[in-house]
């Protein structure tokens, strides 16, 4: 991933390839509009396509307000796009009901926000619980097997002995990590990370994508990650920039 | 963990906001309670003091109207009174099946233990044998007025019971039922019973007793008989009179009444709409500092009806606890201090019964549940289902 960096839109390239995989989440010409004031509008998002593919850790640079987290959003179907589709399974995502998007979200998405995302009247592993609550009944993982994976993933993370403590009672990094083991509770088949990196130390960083990377190879986990640390360009297997609501692919020598 | 393991977590952990709710509802049910007691206890006075009488007219000397219903109520001595003659011509008049007279002596000083603790009791001198309010409240007691007994109001109660009266030793034999007014601190004595009370310088208080002359006359109809059309023939039979029917006996103070009961409406409504627009912008306020939870909620699958739901839960623990609040303060007060509050209101009041009561505050606990859950609905509403108002 290092060396010269040649930029080409992500809608020039070809959806299929004879190597890849069956997408997991296809994004196809999709725009997302803001109102700004009464009568104004910016348009975060500007028609944009992305296949990605099981197995992928797609890394999204690009600077504040290029529409990274818009992405993110829209990809996780928190966020209804303007104009485009998104096809999870080759279905478009805002074609389901409410309640069958939360059970996408719940089921096969696990979503790391860039703030500090534990519920703060929650204990650790009270907030890596807290997906099982929102799980369909015949999905649901009740009582003893629940707490004792929230308590694996947990102890994964290094945090087996912050089980009971309260958010403010963790650091960031420790927060982080606990965010990021409420995110694989359920064992999604996408991750997206919108700056999971963000305000920590260089060690700190370190550890999470080194993680994330061992997840993503063992369990064959898809990650989506936005980023602004350009560094971290070298764990990912596709690197894409956005750039005013556009995203382009950055092929590197 | 559930919905409401996290509405609770979510109240502990915004203490401020949780407190200024639950203050807001204790507000509401607490106006709601106490004027609806004031206006009910008042009412249920008026009620038990129209029982008490036991009578259809009450006829005293014309226009002493007003006099003879503060008399009644309040316990005032009342002046003018009717001579024998016409107490007899009231008891000839078509459709009367039986009158008792009742004559108001005076006020006496009963000792308390201190001295200090003396007041004054009105003395109501009435025949046992025809009377229509003590009389049948004895018999139903398979008791009898002896001479020298005293039958008082509920609020004295001696040291003893023997009460000493211009000199002479009375007995108490019962005390009657607590009507909320100064009828409650009334002695009642047989005519017997008066004459020997009065002797040497109070012998004047029976001069006009002892003539068959009263203050009051208590009338019942025949069961037949129009009490109206009996006032009328009164009226006409009987000059220098007016008799009161029993509902009007008390329109001046039930007029009062529902003056006040009307500003305590206003007053209620006013305190009602305060707080559920207070509310509706401290859940209006929660609601935009939230828009990362319910983002993280719903990132995390929950359905857009689970955060509605998750939000309104929270509303209505939070009015549940100041209702019972609003409750556990107000009706204690109402009990202790409603002398001060019948002072303050210069009406009677008795607190309403024990059913009423829990009557009222299930009435205040769901009036506070529907406002405080109105007033969170909207906010609740656009954060739970609408998603733009979270992601953009």
């Amino acid at each position: 991933m290092q060396g010269e960096e040649h930029t080409v839109l992500a809608t020039d390239l070809p959806q299929t390839s004879g190597e890849r995989k069956q997408p997991v989440i296809a994004v196809q010409g999709v725009s997302k509009t803001y109102p700004l004031g009464r009568r104004s509008t910016v348009e975060a998002v500007r028609g944009i396509s992305l296949s990605v593919a099981e197995g992928e850790f797609v890394m999204i640079t690009g600077r504040s307000g290029s529409g990274k987290t818009t992405l993110l959003n829209l990809m996780a179907g928190l966020t209804h796009p303007t104009s485009g589709r998104i096809l999870v399974d080759g279905e478009d995502l805002w074609g389901l009901s409410d309640r069958q998007r939360s059970a996408y979200r719940n089921q096969r998405v696990g979503f790391i926000f860039q703030f500090p995302s534990l519920i703060a009247s929650l204990t650790a592993i009270e907030n890596v619980l807290l997906p099982t609550m929102f799980a369909p009944r015949n999905r649901r993982l009740d009582g003893g097997p629940a707490r004792q994976r929230a308590e694996e993933l947990l102890g994964v993370v290094g945090l087996s002995d912050k089980l009971a403590a309260r958010p403010r009672q963790l650091s960031a990094g420790q927060q982080k990590r606990a965010v990021i083991a409420r995110a694989l509770m359920n064992e999604p088949s996408l991750l997206l990370a919108d700056e999971p990196t963000a305000d920590l130390d260089e060690q700190t960083e370190q550890e999470i994508v080194a993680f994330l990377c061992q997840v993503q190879q063992t369990r064959n986990l898809t990650i989506v990650m936005v980023t602004h640390a350009g560094e971290l360009l070298r764990v990912a297997t596709r690197a894409m920039e956005m750039s005013e609501g556009t995203l382009r692919e950055r092929i590197d020598s | 963990m559930n919905l409401l393991g996290l509405a609770l977590g979510n109240i502990r952990d915004n203490a401020f906001r949780s407190c200024l709710v639950l203050l807001c509802a204790a507000l509401v049910v607490g106006f709601v309670l106490s004027t609806t007691m004031i206006s009910l206890g008042a009412r249920r006075d008026v009620e038990e003091s129209e029982a008490l009488l036991g009578a259809d007219l009450v006829v005293v000397s014309q226009g002493a109207n007003t006099q003879a219903e503060t008399a009644l109520y309040m316990g005032a001595p009342e002046g003018a009174y009717m001579s024998g003659d016409t107490v007899r011509e009231v008891g000839t008049v078509r459709g009367v099946s039986a009158i008792a007279p009742q004559f108001f002596l005076a006020s006496v000083t009963i000792p308390g233990p201190s001295s200090s603790d003396a007041f004054d009791a009105l003395l109501v001198a009435f025949d046992p044998d025809t009377d229509l309010t003590i009389g049948p409240w004895l018999a139903d007691r398979n008791q009898r007025l002896e001479a020298n007994e005293v039958i008082a109001g509920a609020d004295i109660s001696p040291q003893s019971r023997r009460i000493e009266v211009f000199g002479v030793e009375l007995f108490l034999k019962d005390n009657l039922a607590r009507t909320g007014t100064d009828l409650d601190r009334a002695l009642f004595v047989s005519t017997e019973t008066a004459r020997k009370l009065a002797q040497g310088e109070t012998a004047a208080l029976t001069a006009p007793l002892l003539e068959g002359a009263a203050t009051t006359i208590l009338v019942e109809v025949d069961r037949d008989a129009d009490a109206h059309e009996v006032a009328l023939q009164i009226i006409q039979d009987v000059p220098g009179v007016s008799p009161i029917e029993a509902p009007g006996l008390f329109r001046s103070l039930r007029d009062e009444m529902r003056g006040l009961v009307g500003v305590s409406i206003v007053v209620m409504v006013g305190a009602w709409l305060l707080s559920v627009v207070i509310v509706g912008l401290i859940f209006a306020v929660s609601a935009n500092e939230r828009r990362r939870e319910v983002t993280v909620l719903r990132a995390l699958g929950c359905s857009r009806p689970f955060v509605f739901r998750l939000l309104l839960t929270e509303a209505s623990l939070l009015s549940l606890a100041g209702a019972v609040l609003g409750i556990a303060l107000v009706a204690p007060g109402a009990y202790l201090w409603q002398e001060q509050i019948a002072a303050a209101l210069e009406i009677p009041f008795l607190v309403p019964s024990a059913v009423r009561l829990l009557e009222l505050a299930g009435v205040g606990i769901a009036l506070t549940l529907v406002s405080v859950a109105s007033a969170a609905a909207i906010p609740a509403a656009r954060l739970g289902l609408d998603d733009s108002t979270i992601t953009e």
